[in-house]
């Protein structure tokens, strides 16, 4: 009976993953609908935008000619003055950088060589440019006002009229071709899409119905609250028994840290959770976000993320070779609907999908604070910036649990104060419970609200910091037995 | 019947030995520069070119022919791993392979230059020994004294080689090496000598080899070792690398299946022309059964 | 890399007059910028060649020896099966040595299509997708039980079988002239190799899609990091056999238009389905660096374009054709030893000096603004 609710369970999990893809879908057309309308309504714009632009810079001589040629030339003249002042600028530094090349050669010769005669060379070279920009000014303003007299006003009115009649017809002409022509793409986009989304809501509606179909018994098992339940768990290695009966639970938006010595068993623990290794024995019981209890054990290792899990390695496992950005898009892997078909051959569904999970991952790496690192690749980045994009691609997957093995290893004190602090505001922002395991006892203490403490595979103590902190099996699994107290038990 | 399978079985000994022997060098090689090496063949190939030169046309006893060969081998072997391998800039393990491939072409293309390889005969290389002389066990079945030797002698390399392994100091670095090159270097052993050794040890171990193979095929070109090289890698899988024995006892073990497979195609001979299909068929489904090898350990994955 | 940035961001903060770009400079330079415009040009060209080379038989307008197009036209079929083989070993990270028995499989696919059973291109091309279909799915199976150089080798032994297998099956093949098909009409080999330059772009296409695809990353992600990839919803089984089907697929169709092109297949006498070409492909992949598909079609013309194309130009190498050998030996050996990313991981480097000295010449000449 079990067994048979255990495979509806499975068949309930599969169901609501393609019941996702199938609503991921939906709402990316949707979007794309209302999006690319906006874009293409501003394209428009700016192809009509740009025609009158360029049209107005043609006749824009004629009209300048025609109104108020004095400030026309005024204004051509104004542009020449600034780029040659920038030519100027550009001689003058060149002259500096040798002046001080040249000053530095004679110093490395001769240490007492007095450079103010340079300096003074090239204030005076400086003075000689100013002087060169202002005839140029002069110039120009000189030639304009002999220009002016030879404009003759009134015939480039007759002129200017003509022409800006022209002008409007062409704007019109080309106004309705635009018009026509993007009329024409909106209206067959929209068709084209509403299409599509028709026939994914359908199918979205199908899954759904399908979904119904399967009536899963929601065994009472764990309190309504608890996001994860490890019952009884063991994991044996041949005749090494790794980790054997450890029990714990972990809340909704709890911290829960796993802490004990070296070789406890604790990253034995997560791999179990994660199904990197298959338990010996026990159960493993999760609550999805559909609020649906399943046991882990029934699930392979890639499919854990899909249910809501991510975790983080012990050893950094960043993808090297991808840029920081492609790192958190690996991440939403299974967040893609498009299949391999639609992959091979860039279906538009595929580049809005990727739009999507790239904003997604924007908005995540803004929250971590990795937008300078967006376009590096992953390969020489710093240590710390590794650890945060490993627990940014956890974010990446809308986790209702991430599970963080050995967050502030290699970290020092302040980037582990910041730790702490990220990792609270991650389990507000995201309302989602952590799982943790780490050897610095201050952060420890510090933002759990439960811990679990293990030794040898067996559990020691379970409760708050406070309980753990004053707890005696713990103290003496850290610290040892303290040698009189040996000696009592010996002799008792 | 059982003495077809016999004569069968016996058949394919002087094939055998050559493929322990190659299987052989190729392990050390593996072992020490953590790459297979595909120019073993005609490394093997060049010093058996060199024997039979120095033989046929300098009239150089073999004695010392064969000893010129394997001085030949054994330089080649440290030039690749001394002049190459040191060399390179960050060469992984992929990036060695592409090198004795590289190796590969050269050589082939410096054998026809050097030495006469048309129209060459399989020769009987070792001329004490007729090659018709024949020591009968029983019945019908007989085997060439010239087999006898390519056994005798492959047993006394194996054997100095094992016990090099065990029980020298070379040997001891050779197997701190295979573990970690690193550490091992860290801990003072010099693995720039042990796996250079390794290289001439190879050279030497697949020159006898190739003169020995010399002796029942044509070898009109440098390539004609391609066969037991593959075999040989083959080899090392099925009795993984994790052990010095596993690829040897496997090169025994593939001779076998072949034999037995021969003998099978002569029972029914419509399936002669499938007769290497059939082997390597059986050898994939044995490397699927046991994916470490017959020999090796299992591993756990750590994350 | 720190002090590199800094001179970039000091180079933005040069003052200097802005250029003006006209509209079609700025047309062109958005089209070059779309992955596929380097190998439609590169396809235009080929197509060019082939037709000169027409018109020289035809009207001796301008002669194009024939010897020069079907080394190209052996290149770009053995850069389809490398590009394969850049999916597997460069983004999958799983070495394989079965290349040779892949394309000998589409080779034979295609004798039997077109000589037996006289059926058109297209019937062909499905069927030795689905062969190899079939195939690929075997060989993944392999890769998940087995990894690194260990695959590898088995490889080689399957490559091993499957060229037993195909010469126990027929020992020598030829096409007749008029018994390949396209459209329902016979074509002659300078046709095929339009056929030939136009299924290379598309496979060229669609490998550059699936590279910027979330299925190339979790390609990235599981040759990088197993546990990650695993983790993070990639599903090893998956990806695995689509890398082997996929490489399976393009060594099979370089293999059928190997066929197509020179029409006569010796096995036992050619070197095509032997160990030598798998290892070719693998140095050609490696030599032109493998994530890049011009490096690969480069390494692939070092290797079997650049002997017939050039070095037997050069009367020395006509003399002793062993010498050919003997230069690409060298030349792979060079390449690995000191530009372990390949040829195009030493075009990367080369562009961004030449561009780093530009700005530091321009830093030196002219300094910052203070």
């Amino acid at each position: 009976m079990a067994q048979k609710n255990e495979l509806k369970v499975k068949k309930y999990a599969r169901r609501t993953e393609r019941l996702n893809r199938c609503n991921n879908r939906y709402s990316c057309y949707n979007n794309y609908l209302t999006e690319h309308s906006i874009v293409l309504n501003e394209k428009r714009r700016q192809a009509i935008a740009q025609r009158e632009a360029e049209l107005g810079r043609k006749y824009a001589q004629a009209e300048l000619e025609a109104n108020d040629p004095a400030s026309m030339l005024n204004r051509l003249n104004q542009k020449a003055v600034e780029d040659k002042k920038v030519e100027l600028r550009l001689k003058y530094r060149a002259k500096r950088e040798k002046t001080k090349r040249l000053i530095a050669k004679e110093q490395r010769k001769d240490a007492a060589y007095n450079a103010q005669p340079m300096l003074d060379e090239l204030a005076r070279y400086e003075q000689s440019l100013n002087a060169e920009l202002e005839r140029y000014a002069d110039e120009r303003t000189m030639s304009a006002e002999a220009k002016l007299t030879t404009i003759d006003q009134p015939s480039a009115k007759v002129l200017y009229e003509k022409e800006s009649r022209q002008r409007a017809e062409a704007l019109d002409a080309y106004k309705n071709k635009i018009n026509s022509i993007y009329d024409r793409k909106i209206e067959s986009f929209e068709k084209k899409t509403k299409k599509r989304i028709e026939r994914w809501s359908d199918k979205t509606r199908k899954a759904q119905e399908k979904l119904k179909e399967v009536v899963v018994d929601n065994e009472h098992l764990v309190d309504d609250d608890v996001v994860l339940s490890v019952e009884n768990l063991s994991m044996h290695f041949g005749g090494l028994k790794a980790v054997s009966e450890l029990s714990f639970k972990c809340h909704k938006n709890e911290i829960f840290g796993l802490i004990g010595p070296n070789g406890a068993g604790k990253t034995t623990v997560f791999n179990c959770i994660t199904q990197f290794y298959k338990c010996t024995m026990g159960n493993i019981v999760f609550r999805t976000k559909a609020d649906t209890l399943i046991h882990l054990n029934n699930f392979a290792v890639h499919d854990i993320v899909v249910q809501g899990i991510a975790r983080t390695f012990q050893n950094v496992e960043v993808i090297r070779e991808c840029t920081v950005m492609e790192n958190l898009m690996i991440a939403a892997t299974r967040q893609f609907s498009a299949n391999l078909f639609e992959q091979m051959f860039h279906f538009p569904i595929l580049k809005i999908e990727e739009s999507v999970i790239r904003n997604k991952a924007l908005k995540v790496l803004q929250f971590m604070g990795l937008m300078q690192y967006k376009d590096m690749i992953a390969f020489g980045l710093p240590y710390g910036v590794l650890k945060k994009i490993e627990i940014a691609r956890t974010l990446m997957c809308d986790p209702q649990l991430i599970i963080m093995d050995e967050p502030a290893a290699g970290l020092n004190d302040t980037e582990t104060a910041e730790l702490a602090k990220l990792i609270r505001k991650i389990r507000d922002e995201y309302d989602c419970a952590i799982l943790l395991v780490e050897h610095d006892m201050s952060l420890v203490m510090d933002i759990c609200d439960n811990i679990c403490a293990i030794s040898f595979g067996r559990l020691l103590a379970y409760g708050t910091p406070d309980d753990i902190q004053s707890n005696k099996l713990v103290q003496e699994a850290y610290l040892g037995v303290a040698e009189d107290e040996y000696e009592k038990e010996e002799s008792a | 019947m059982f003495d077809s399978f016999v004569g069968t079985m016996l058949g394919t000994l002087p094939s055998m030995t050559v493929t322990v022997l190659a299987t052989l060098a190729i392990t050390l090689i593996f072992k020490t520069s953590y790459t297979t090496n595909f120019a073993q063949g005609v490394i093997s190939a060049v010093g058996a070119y060199v024997t039979m030169e120095l033989m046929y046309y300098n009239n150089i006893p073999i004695y010392v022919g064969l000893l010129i060969g394997i001085v030949v081998g054994t330089a080649i072997g440290v030039f690749i791993d001394v002049a190459i391998f040191r060399n390179g800039r960050n060469v992984n393990a992929i990036g060695k392979q592409i090198i004795t491939m590289g190796m590969v072409s050269i050589i082939v293309g410096i054998v026809p230059m050097v030495f006469r390889t048309a129209n060459r005969e399989s020769v009987q290389l070792i001329p004490m020994i007729n090659r018709e002389l024949r020591l009968v066990l029983f019945n019908d079945v007989a085997i060439q004294y010239n087999t006898l030797l390519y056994l005798g002698i492959t047993i006394v390399i194996v054997a100095v080689v094992f016990l090099m392994l065990y029980f020298s100091k070379w040997g001891l670095g050779v197997r701190s090496t295979a573990s970690n090159e690193y550490v091992a270097g860290m801990l003072g052993v010099n693995t720039r000598v042990i796996t250079a050794v390794s290289w001439a040890i190879a050279g030497a171990v697949g020159a006898v080899a190739a003169t020995m193979y010399a002796g029942f095929v044509q070898m009109n070109s440098s390539l004609f070792l391609t066969t037991v090289q593959v075999n040989a890698f083959l080899a090392g899988i099925l009795g993984g690398f994790a052990t010095f024995y596993g690829p040897v006892l496997a090169a025994v073990i593939i001779s076998a299946i072949s034999g037995i497979v021969g003998f099978v195609c002569i029972l029914v001979p419509s399936l002669s022309t499938w007769k290497e299909v059939i082997v390597y068929v059986i050898l994939l489904l044995f490397v699927l059964w046991k994916p470490q090898g017959l020999f090796g350990p299992k591993a756990i994955k750590k994350v | 890399m720190e002090n590199n940035f800094n001179y970039i961001s000091e180079y933005k903060n040069l003052n200097y007059p802005q250029t003006i770009e006209c509209a079609a400079k700025r047309r062109v330079k958005s089209m070059a910028r779309n992955p596929m415009f380097s190998f439609v040009v590169l396809a235009l060209i080929l197509v060019v060649l082939q037709f000169l080379n027409y018109l020289g038989e035809y009207y001796q307008i301008i002669s194009i020896s024939s010897n020069a197009l079907t080394t190209l036209g052996t290149t770009v079929i053995y850069s389809m099966v490398a590009i394969g083989f850049c999916l597997l070993l460069g983004y999958s990270g799983l070495a394989s040595l079965g290349t040779a028995g892949f394309i000998g499989v589409g080779a034979y696919t295609a004798f039997f299509c077109f000589e037996q059973w006289g059926m058109p291109y297209i019937v062909c091309l499905l069927m030795t997708l689905a062969i190899s279909i079939i195939l690929g799915i075997a060989v993944g199976f392999v890769s998940l039980r087995i990894e690194g150089i260990y695959l590898a080798i088995i490889t080689l032994g399957l490559s091993e079988i499957l060229r037993n297998a195909l010469q126990a099956i027929k020992a020598s093949l030829s096409i007749g002239f008029y018994n390949v098909h396209l459209f329902g009409q016979s074509i002659p080999k300078s046709v095929v190799f339009y056929l030939i330059v136009v299924v290379f772009t598309v496979l060229i296409w669609i490998t550059t899609n699936l590279i910027n695809s979330p299925t190339g990353r979790a390609m990235l992600a599981m040759k990088n990091s197993t546990p990650a990839a695993q983790a993070y919803g990639i599903s090893l089984m998956k990806y695995r056999l689509l890398a082997f089907v996929l490489s399976t697929c393009y060594a099979a169709i370089g293999g059928v238009m190997y066929m197509m092109y020179f029409r006569s297949l010796t096995p036992s006498e050619s070197a095509l389905l032997k160990l030598a070409t798998s290892l070719n492909i693998l140095g050609a992949v490696i030599i032109g660096g493998a994530k890049s598909i011009w490096g690969t079609i480069v390494g692939v013309f070092i290797i079997y374009g650049i002997d017939k194309l050039f070095l037997q130009n050069i009367k020395f190498f006509n003399n002793n054709p062993d010498f050919i050998t003997l230069f690409v030996g060298v030349l792979i050996i060079v390449v690995v030893m000191f530009f372990p990313g390949g040829l195009s991981q030493l075009a990367k480097t080369a562009v961004y000096k030449l561009k780093m000295s530009r700005y530091k010449r321009r830093l030196r000449k002219y300094g910052t603004e203070e």
